[in-house]
Parts: structure tokens; sequence; C-alpha cells
């Protein structure tokens, strides 16, 4: 059934077919083979019986009393009969069933008659038997006799003689052994041709299916939403299918082009009030008034508070357009050296100020290869991921610590590794922290709004980079592990 | 120094005039897209801040009809929208250069000064002995047979290059190509510099490319 199920539904359908055309052909030609025997077995006992009339007529019996054929060839009148008279065996009988006559072919064995056939014989003048000839004990051309026990009457006769005919079976047999060579050798060639129509048939009938489902495949992006299933004009299933994959597509595009929408209008109306209190911020603290303490640490204080409602706000936007999936996020060859410098020339300030030292190391298993490691991704959204692990280590070091960051190239990935000496993240936590607004430490010891590991994960998923969280060997700390698939360099 | 700001928000708007008049620029303001269209129309300006979103159009049409008609001067959007799709369209539409809201007034200022200083020009192209950089179409060739380079191999080069006979420190280098101040440890200038050699001294008869021991490396002519 598995087997079965693999093979696909054209397969299936034509197995399918051929199996049920299959049964009706044997329930078929059974039928027929049933019918053309009964027929067949009718026809032959009529002639037998003919045969049994005209060589009654042929029997002479003398004033003594004793019998005789007339003229033994009797056959060879210009009658067709389905057995042939030498390879005959008749025997004469009087009516209480003492043997008067018989044919040389039998020597000295006789035709079975038992009282209840005699008896039989009283009310129905004749019956046919079919007996083995290997019974009998006589030399036949078939195994099987057809026997004619029949009650001869004549005018010049004293009383009725029981004849008895038992011819071999030849043409019967003959003719069924044809029928069922035809049908052995029919049978398979009618299923084999049966089988490639049900193959053809089933093609043809999916062939429609597998254009809808080649389209269907082809749109991918969002940017080819706006594509539809081409609709047959026949008002056929095929049809409704169309129909209804393509009105499938509508809301899909209208639920992306919405979602789309809602982003840009959230980020423009969230981010517009931010960006005037900022600018604010930034003039007012330059002004003469804010030479004083009091208000230029108010002023510090609003605008650090203002940069994390930016964060958080930009946060939650990438993290909606993450969630519309990767079909509207464009994946392009992406050196990840270069974004890994990259965030490292951002992040330095940040370790500066904590005097957290960042060691930065690049190595492959072949030497000369490690600037190759080109992955498929989005450099912005890499850059995003990177920067959240190298910020979070920052976070969470001590100060005049070490920062390890490791860019290793293997054949076919590429693994960046952050390795900090903060407190670590215990063993249960280690899921969970992924998920939204998780956080190991309260906001007001370490700033954060405890989105950006959630966001290294989508990010990491729309890649499919692996990332794993684990205690470096032998210490405390954190270790964060990305590993990405290497673009498959063919220079 | 004009510049035309673009934008409909007014106290966006205002703070930005504020802020690049106390920069020294001469500032103007349009509220929408045609009162900005008809300002550049009317005087010279050497650079537009252009909003993407405005009442009665985009940003990117703006700033394409800026281009049709003519307009010389640099272009710098600014939009609340930030992922890489719509920074394209801002850059294919004849942006300069693209900035997403909110951001530090600094960023803007740093911005339009590196906007301009590409204006007042410098050499656009370096050489030395057979190695040929062109700074406009970012094209490199040693003894005429062209090198493909990254992003970060040209900007290491074209600091050898600027820097030619000078021995550099890792320090230097790392500061002044990445941004980034490397710790002693750290290999990467020197799978950087490997890289480059490959591509620009082991094809080729003489080396550039030497390394100082215990100091860095240096861009000199090498000794056949």
């Amino acid at each position: 059934m598995i087997v079965f199920r693999k093979l696909g539904i054209r397969r299936r359908l034509a197995l399918l077919y051929s199996g049920i055309f299959a049964v009706i052909l044997s329930v078929f030609c059974a039928i027929l083979f049933q019918y053309f025997q009964r027929t067949q077995s009718e026809a032959f006992d009529s002639m037998l019986y003919n045969f049994a009339v005209d060589f009654s007529a042929n029997l002479e019996m003398d004033f003594v009393g004793r019998l005789f054929v007339v003229n033994p060839n009797v056959s060879e009148v210009g009658k067709y009969l389905p057995f042939t008279v030498p390879s005959s065996f008749f025997m004469i009988r009087d009516s209480r069933g003492k043997v008067l006559m018989h044919s040389r072919s039998l020597g000295d064995r006789s035709l079975p008659l038992n009282p209840a056939g005699i008896a039989l014989l009283g009310k129905q003048k004749h019956f046919f038997e079919t007996i083995r000839a290997s019974s009998l004990g006589v030399k036949s051309t078939t195994s099987e006799l057809r026997l004619l026990t029949y009650l001869a009457h004549h005018a010049d006769w004293r009383e009725p003689l029981i004849l008895q005919i038992a011819v071999p079976m030849e043409l019967p047999m003959q003719e069924q052994r044809d029928l069922l060579l035809f049908f052995l050798i029919s049978i398979p060639a009618f299923l084999l041709v049966a089988g490639f129509a049900g193959l053809w048939m089933s093609k043809r009938a999916l062939l429609p299916v597998q254009l809808i489902t080649l389209k269907a495949k082809s749109i991918t992006g969002v940017e080819k939403l706006k594509e539809r299933i081409p609709v047959s004009g026949a008002e056929d299933e095929i049809h409704e299918l169309a129909v209804t994959i393509n009105s499938l597509l509508d809301r899909l595009d209208k639920a992306f082009a919405s979602q789309d929408r809602f982003i840009s209008n959230a980020s423009h109306q969230l981010k517009t009030p931010l960006t005037i209190l900022k600018g604010e911020l930034d003039f007012l603290r330059k002004s003469p008034p804010a030479q004083n303490a009091e208000v230029q640490g108010g002023l510090d204080s609003a605008t650090a508070e203002i940069n994390r409602l930016i964060q958080l706000v930009q946060d939650l936007l990438l993290l909606a357009r993450l969630e519309a999936g990767r079909d509207t996020i464009t994946l392009a060859p992406v050196r990840l050296d270069e974004a890994v410098l990259k965030v490292v020339a951002r992040i330095q300030k940040l370790a500066k100020n904590k005097s957290v030292q960042l060691h930065t190391q690049f190595s492959a298993e072949t030497q000369g290869q490690e600037l190759e490691a080109e992955v498929m991704g989005d450099e912005e959204l890499l850059e995003s991921m990177l920067e959240n692990f190298l910020e979070n280590a920052v976070k969470y070091s001590p100060e005049n610590s070490t920062i390890e960051l490791n860019m290793r190239t293997r054949p076919d990935v590429v693994e960046v590794t952050v390795r900090d000496q903060g407190p670590g993240i215990p063993e249960d936590l280690r899921q969970k922290i992924f998920e939204r607004f998780t956080r190991v430490k309260p906001s007001n010891i370490v700033p954060g709004s405890g989105l950006g590991l959630s966001i290294a994960a989508e990010i990491a998923r729309i890649h499919q980079a692996q990332i794993d969280l684990s205690a470096p060997p032998g210490g405390r700390g954190t270790q964060v592990n990305v590993r990405f698939r290497r673009v498959s360099s063919n220079a | 120094m004009r510049v035309l700001v673009i934008e409909d928000e007014k106290k966006t708007a205002a703070f930005i005039q504020k802020g690049l008049r106390e920069a020294g620029y001469v500032v103007e303001a349009a509220e929408s897209a045609s009162a900005g269209l008809t300002m550049s129309a009317n005087s010279e300006f050497d650079l537009v801040v252009l909003d993407v979103m405005l009442p009665d159009g985009n940003g990117m049409d703006v700033s394409r009809q800026l281009r049709n008609e003519g307009f010389k001067g640099f272009v710098l959007m600014l939009t609340a929208l930030d992922s890489t799709r719509d920074k394209v369209r801002g850059l294919d539409s004849g942006a300069d250069d693209y900035l997403s809201k909110p951001f530090e007034f600094d960023e803007l200022l740093a911005r339009i000064r590196a906007l301009l200083r590409r204006k007042e020009g410098g050499r656009t192209r370096l050489g030395f002995e057979d190695l040929q950089m062109d700074l406009i179409q970012r094209r490199v060739q040693r003894a005429g047979t062209d090198i493909t380079l990254t992003q970060k191999e040209f900007a290491l080069l074209e600091y050898f290059l600027r820097n030619a006979n000078r021995p550099l420190t890792r320090t230097e280098i790392g500061e002044n190509v990445w941004d980034v101040h490397f710790d002693n440890e750290s290999n990467v200038i020197d799978v950087y510099v490997r890289h480059l050699r490959k591509k620009i001294d082991e094809p080729f008869p003489s080396r550039l490319l030497h390394t100082v021991t215990g100091y860095g490396y240096v861009l000199k002519r090498g000794e056949a």
C-alpha cells in the first residue's frame, strides 16, 4: 500500500484502471468459456445420439437371433462427426443387460452398465455419461470418453436392445484447448494495451493539473503574487481548480499588500514623532541653557529613553517584516567576512566604553580560503543579526574582559562564533531566550527590549542558518554559534 | 551652499532647517512635492533633502522628475521605510544617498559633508608602478590586466596606494580601512593582505606588497 501511494497519481490511476479491466476481462472470458463448453457438449451429445440412431438402423437380426451390422461404415455416409468411428467403442446388450456383441477394440472389457442404468433406460430411452478411459482399461486418444446408452427398437426384434457407444471427446477437447490458448495469449496482450492506454489517459487527464502545478510553483516571491493561473474556457473540474487557486492567490495577495501597507503606515506614523522628538532634544542639549547640570542630566536621560523607544519601534517593525515571510526578502550572495567587519566597526565604541576587548579571528580548513565565506542572504539582516549577538556579548561582559569573534570557513559551511566571559545563560533558559521580550536580567540592569534574539532567530530562519547557544568549553560565559551554508564556489 | 528641504511634516522640516542653518548652509523649505519642484526650477540648489512620503506624491517620483529636469545637485532621501528594497528603489530613482528616520542629526550633517566632498572632487585615479586604480569606475588594472576586487579589498588597496612607500601598521590599516581597532592577536588584516597579494602580486613577476617584520605592510617597488 505504501509503495502504491509512492507511485504518483498518474501511475496509480493507470494501475487501477488496468486492474479493473483485468477483472472484467477475466470474468467475461470465464463466462464465455462456460457457455462455449455447454453449447459444445450439447452439440456433441446430439451428434452422438444421431450416430446411435443411424447405427441401430444398421443392425439386423437373423432368424436365429444373431446380430450383425449391415454397413459397419455407417459414419462414412457423408456425415460430419466430431469423433472418428474407428476410435469408438460399442457394445450391444439385450434388455436385461447381457452382452450380445461388442466392438473388437474393447477386447474382453465391457462398457459399464448397472441395474439402475437399465431402470433409467425404461424411463427415458437414453442417457449420457462421461467415463474415464483408464477406468475402462482401454487405450484412447483422450482421457475421457462420452458414453451413450441407448434403447433401440426394431419392428423385427422380439425385444429392444441396449446399444452402448463410447467415443473419445477429441474435437471438443481440441477446441477447448485452442480457446484457452487464445485467452492465455490475448488477455495479457489486452492488459498491456489497457495499461498503456490508462497511462496515456491519466496523463492526458492530469495534464491541466500539471500545468497548474508548474504555474503555481513559479509564483514564489511577493512580486509574483500578482500573477494568476490561466483559466480554461471549459466548465470542468480543472476550470474550478484554477478558479479556486486564483481566488486563494487573490486573498494572499491582499493579505500581503495590507500587511505591507500596515507596516509602512505604522513605520511612518511611529517614526515621525520620534524623529521630531529626537531632533529637538539634540538641539536642546547643544543650546546654552543645557549647560546647567540638572537640565543636561534630564535631557540625557530623555535622549536615552527616546533612543530606546526608537530601537523598540524598529525592532517591532523588523520583526513584523520578517514574519511576513522569507518571500518578501530577496536573498543574494553576501560576503560574510565583510558583514562581520562592518558590525565590528559599529560595535567597537560600545566595547571600548566598557573596556571590553574584541578579538577577531578568521580561519579556514584550507589556508587562503578564510575570505571565501559567501552565503545567500540579505546583507542588512545578516549585519543586524551579528550586531545583536555582539551587542549582547558586550552588554553582558564584565569590564576588562575579552570577547572572541571567530569566523571559520569550512568546505560547505561558514561558522561565526561569539564567545564572551559574562555570566552565561542557564541551560533551562537557552531555548526560552529566543522568545519575545524574554530577558535574562531586568532592563534596569541591562538595557534592551528583549526582542533582539527573537529577531536574530527569525533572521536565521530566513537564511536557513542554525544558531547554537552553549557555554564555552571549560569556562564562564556564553558562546553563540551561527552556521550558514556556503554558496557553492565554482571559482 | 544652498539646500532645499522638501518635507511635509512642519516640525521635522523646522528642526532640519534650524540645524542646517546652524551648520552654515543656506536652507529653504517646501511642504509638498509640487512646491519643491517649482522651487528647484526657479533657483539653483546644491542639495535637496527629500522626504519619501509627501502629501502629493512620493519622493521617488520627485527625485526622478528632478533628474529629468536636469537637476545636477545631490539628492539625499529621508524615509521611515528602511528595508533594503525601499533603499534600492530610492537610489534607483536618482537619489545619491539615503537616510532612514529617526536619525542622528550629526549623521545627516556628516552625510551632507560627504556628498559635497564628492563634488569638490579630488583624484579620480590612483597609480603605482604598473598598478592603476580608477576610483569612479572602481576598476583596478595591473600591467593592463583587469583585476576584480571586492569592496573591502578595493578599499584596502586604495589605502595602500594613497600611502605608497610608507610602512603602515596593522592598527593604521584597521582604523582607516575598516574603522576597526584590531587587537594584536587578530589575524583579519593579515588574511586580507594575503588575499590581496593573491590577486595583485602572485600572477605578476614582481611583488608590490611587502611585509615589514614586527611593524606591518608596505606598498613599494619590489626587488626583481
